[in-house]
């Protein structure tokens, strides 16, 4: 609900108003350190590549309705199922969530005016773009990665994949990974530090928990994929050994990097999922979130196990039960944080009073897909069925069910409940239902059949199959379901960019209970006009402490009004302990991600010293960045 | 509080057993790589004793570290019914509020680094050493 | 502000000149932010760091003999007698900080430059011995090549790395003061050059560790 302004409190604002004011038109845009503009920038951004992501989807299912198909030949294929991999893990998931929701959000349910370092923001904000864009280069070029989006030796060595196809693939994941490795800093240093006073562990909201947690994960994981990719691409291109069997390498290496990253890479997919419905529930069940402190640390432990148990992905290369028994029990464990929060999550339903709009829908869908995901994770949790099923459909059906129907229902959900708050208008909420019940449908038919069709034997990244296998019809009704899917997702876009230009514009008809609901819709660009009162993890149910906020407002206490000030507080119990000062807009964030974009350019290209010539460059922008001396 | 316990030992109450399971896990990893990786004949490493005494060490780290948060979960408990609405998600002022939190997630956390540490081990002397599963 | 319940709070970004900062740094309850982003960075470069030297013992635990013929074992005492130098930094390093942190500018900037000197010689030092190793073996004749020279490659990466900073450092506090964001770079400065030096140790344990 908006904070109401009497005259006497109009002042104050309008005097936040003009010290926060944001800079007009493109540039604007392009040197903003807002995190509310950051957040939107790679929402949209990550929107297109969800939609290239879409597009490469179809094409597979379309490849795959019938028998021999001729829509894409064998390379193609190739390079259509593993940009879809790579698009959807790296370019959507994790810069939406961690992103757009993340960096839009988090600020404002810690009651903090920008996250602990703005510019640092916007630069993993254009490194993002950047590393988009330098992979569909490769696309367009016909060069696209094929390997796989798990890429494993030796078919990725310069042997047997001569051209710059898994290049590309290297060089931008440790590009992307910058991006990621800067927004995770980032996020822990807002958590801790820039929470509002009053704020201690204990009063911190769900939804910060999960990301606290997606940050850490992200920080310990991204530098095994980036040696890993560092070791390929000094294979590939300067002739060294790391990954070759007949010069003393071990291709395994590769798959023991990649999982080690890659299983935390999974939780840090659906963690997000995870803080979105734990804030969406308490709003559209009017209930506290059940065993609280067990759900915030379900979050974290997740994220921290996921580190344990990477080898059950590599079930199938012989490794001797003195090994697979550590994976094995940490595969059993980590079972145990999920089902606590999933108990939670239905126990806070069941027993509240739930009013079922689009939001709502969409995490129960979650929780279904959540649980079927989980079940058949269980299966091949079990070595003897993972050797059968390995590197069959059924693995697909798996991790689509997790990964579309369990981490990216909350994305859908969340982007209608956050809607109204973030454009002041409200969305269409019978066409949302219909959204809704689509792309659930969609989702379904999509995906289950293969767990059938995994069974009966077919093989995954196959470009066709040929008819009389018994898998025909299955894979006729999958696409079609994908068809469906694609209507379910194209109708949810239709009716939120509608809403945007035509919805009515009032306040939001639903509440949460973190502080970003505190602001008007849209939050002006200083979020709060006095630093919040903080007294619970669900600040919008305080409504004495909401009151003291208001009165403050008109005593004109709390304003932090001598620049671009929000206040930075100690890491366990959030007391004040000074304001900093935040930068406003800057020009050296896209013009550093310019200078690096164009460094890996030039190594694709081979071109080493020119690369060498622009990392300089790089180092040119970071001086002038430091020419103003901000708020450390 | 009187005297508030030292943010040391309330994190060696969250994190102990956490560490000593990642210990095990590193340790022990290690040295089945380096035994079941390795070329016959290269080297005959003590894999289950190390195996076992990890776990052992590792069971001995967690238990005290469940025992500091089970101390600090009574002593916060009984200030003002805190643990009754720490219950209720309404997050009680710090720092014994925010004790008594990581005191309950604590013990979460060394039960299950317990469980992990102790399946991990417990068929280690049984298990033929390198045998592909 | 001025917040009856919360006291008086100093305003950092406003603390133009030594002694200022040096109070403000004094009277802080926390680490700044600027402190734990570079401790969190210093996560990352230390998971990486065990990423490497993991994958140096993977490699060695899957070979007949580390390293293959006819490599020798490295010899001990240039590497040691190296790292122990650029270990001796660390209290150089540590003493600039303090002396930051208490506001005293050309104190603070006279260490760093010391630590920064030695520094210097030792990746002089140790591109002389890395050469020295290129003539018998190279990354392109094996697995053990590959990765001895790509961990002792990603080392100094971070030593050059840590030079630059050390040139911003003290030219920033040289002519432009002890301002509240470089006495928190100078802490920043001298975590990094710990870490550093840490690593330094861990690599050189790995890559000794055929000769011990």
């Amino acid at each position: 609900m908006a904070t109401v302004v009497s005259p006497r409190a109009r002042r104050y604002v309008e005097e936040l108003d003009r010290l926060w004011e944001e800079r007009p038109g493109v540039l604007g845009w392009l040197t903003t350190t807002d995190h509310k503009r950051i957040g939107i920038l790679y929402f949209f951004t990550t929107l297109v590549f969800f939609g290239a992501g879409g597009v490469e989807a179809l094409l597979i299912r379309s490849q795959l309705i019938g028998p021999n198909g001729h829509v894409l030949g064998p390379q193609a294929y190739d390079e259509v199922f593993t940009m879809h991999g790579i698009t959807m893990i790296f370019l959507f998931v994790i810069p939406m969530t961690t992103g757009a929701f993340g960096n839009y959000l988090i600020p404002l349910m810690i009651g903090a005016r920008d996250m602990a370092f703005p510019r640092l923001n916007a630069l993993s904000y254009w490194i993002f773009l950047g590393s988009g864009v330098f992979m569909y280069v490769s696309l367009l070029q016909g060069h696209a990665p094929n390997a796989g989006w798990f890429d494993y030796v030796p078919l990725a060595s310069k042997q047997f994949d001569p051209g710059n196809n898994i290049d590309y693939y290297g060089y931008g994941l440790i590009f992307n990974g910058i991006s990621s490795t800067i927004a995770s800093i980032n996020f822990i240093v807002t958590i801790f530090k820039l929470r509002a006073p009053g704020m201690s562990i204990n009063r911190m909201p769900l939804f910060c928990f999960a990301f606290l947690a997606v940050a850490f994960a992200l920080l310990f994981a991204l530098p095994s994929l980036s040696v890993a990719a560092l070791f390929l691409e000094l294979d590939r291109q300067l002739g060294f050994h790391f990954y070759d069997a007949a010069f003393g390498g071990a291709p395994l290496l590769w798959q023991n990097l990649f999982w080690i990253f890659g299983h935390p890479e999974v939780y840090i997919i659906i963690l997000p999922a995870f803080g979105i419905a734990t804030s969406i529930i308490p709003a559209f069940v009017h209930r506290r979130m059940v065993f609280f402190p067990l759900v915030a640390l379900a979050e974290i432990l997740v994220a921290f196990l996921g580190f344990g148990v990477w080898v059950h992905h590599m079930f199938t290369v012989g490794f001797s039960t003195l090994t697979t028994v550590y994976f094995a029990a940490a595969s059993l464990i980590i079972v145990i944080p999920s089902a606590i929060q999933l108990f939670a999550w239905i126990t806070t339903i069941v027993t509240g009073t739930p009013d079922f709009q689009t939001p709502l829908l969409f995490i129960i869908g979650f929780i279904v897909y959540f649980i079927i995901g989980g079940l058949s994770g269980i299966t091949v949790a079990a070595i003897p069925f993972d050797q059968q099923v390995h590197d069959s459909y059924y693995i697909i059906a798996h991790f689509h069910f997790v990964i579309f129907g369990a981490a990216v229902f909350p994305i859908l959900g969340g982007m209608y409940f956050w809607f109204p708050k973030v454009t002041g208008r409200v969305y269409h909420e019978l066409t949302g239902k219909v959204s809704f019940w689509l792309t659930f449908a969609g989702t379904f038919i999509t995906f289950f059949p293969m767990h059938i069709v995994g069974i009966l034997g077919m093989p995954r990244r196959n470009y066709t199959y040929p008819a009389h296998m018994g898998w025909t019809l299955l894979n006729f009704i999958e696409s079609i379901g994908s068809y469906l899917l694609a209507a379910g997702l194209i109708l949810i876009v239709v009716n939120l960019a509608y809403s945007f230009f035509r919805g009515p514009q009032k306040e939001p008809p639903f509440e949460g209970d973190t502080l970003e609901w505190a602001t008007s819709s849209p939050p002006p660009p200083y979020n709060f006009a006095v630093i919040p009162t903080v007294r619970s993890p669900y600040p919008m149910w305080d409504k004495e402490d909401r009151e003291r906020d208001n009165k403050r407002l008109e005593a004109g206490e709390g304003l932090l009004n001598l620049g671009h000030e929000t206040p930075a507080t100690t890491a366990e119990d959030a007391r004040l302990d000074e304001i900093l000062t935040m930068p406003s807009h800057s020009p050296w964030p896209p013009l550093t991600a310019l200078a690096l974009t164009g460094m890996f350019v030039m190594l694709v290209m081979a071109h080493y010293w020119i690369a060498a010539g622009f990392l300089a460059l790089v180092g040119l922008t970071v001086l002038g960045w430091h020419q103003n001396e901000e708020q450390a | 509080m009187t005297r508030p316990p030292s943010s040391a030992l309330v994190w060696f109450g969250v994190l102990g057993g956490a560490a000593a399971w990642a210990t095990q896990f590193v340790a022990g990893l290690g040295f089945t790589f380096a035994q079941c990786n390795a070329p016959p004949g290269r080297w005959q490493l003590p894999v289950q004793t190390w195996q076992s005494a990890l776990a052992i060490a590792g069971v001995v780290v967690g238990l005290a570290a469940s025992v500091v948060c089970v101390v600090l979960y009574r002593r916060t408990r009984a200030l003002d019914h805190l643990a009754a609405t720490e219950r209720l998600g309404k997050g009680s002022p710090p720092p014994a509020g925010r004790i008594n939190f990581l005191a309950t997630t604590g013990l979460l956390v060394n039960l299950l680094a317990l469980a992990i540490m102790i399946m991990t081990a417990v068929g280690a002397p049984f298990l033929n050493l390198c045998q592909q599963s | 502000m001025t917040d009856a319940s919360a006291g008086e709070v100093p305003r950092s970004a406003h603390a133009e000149r030594s002694r200022t900062a040096a109070a403000i740094d004094r009277g802080r309850q926390a680490q700044p932010s600027g402190w734990w982003g570079m401790v969190l960075f210093l996560c990352s470069e230390v998971t990486l760091f065990g990423t490497l030297i993991g994958s140096y013992f993977y490699l060695n635990f899957g070979a007949h003999q580390w390293p293959p013929p006819p490599i020798k074992p490295p010899e001990i005492a240039g590497p040691t007698v190296a790292t122990a130098v650029l270990v001796g930094t660390v209290p150089l390093m540590a003493l600039g900080a303090a002396a930051a942190r208490r506001g005293l500018r050309w104190s603070a900037v006279a260490w760093i430059a010391a630590a920064f000197v030695i520094q210097i010689l030792y990746l002089a030092a140790q591109v002389l011995l890395i050469r020295h190793d290129l003539r018998t073996f190279t990354p392109q004749g094996n697995a053990y090549g590959s990765i001895y020279f790509t961990l002792l490659f990603a080392h100094h990466a971070h030593v050059l790395l840590g030079l630059l900073l050390n040139a911003v450092v003290l030219y920033k506090v040289a002519r432009h003061g002890l301002t509240n964001y470089w006495l928190i770079g100078a802490r920043g400065l001298a975590l990094y050059w710990y870490v550093v030096a840490a690593l330094a140790v861990a690599v050189l344990f790995t890559i000794l560790s055929p000769s011990l």
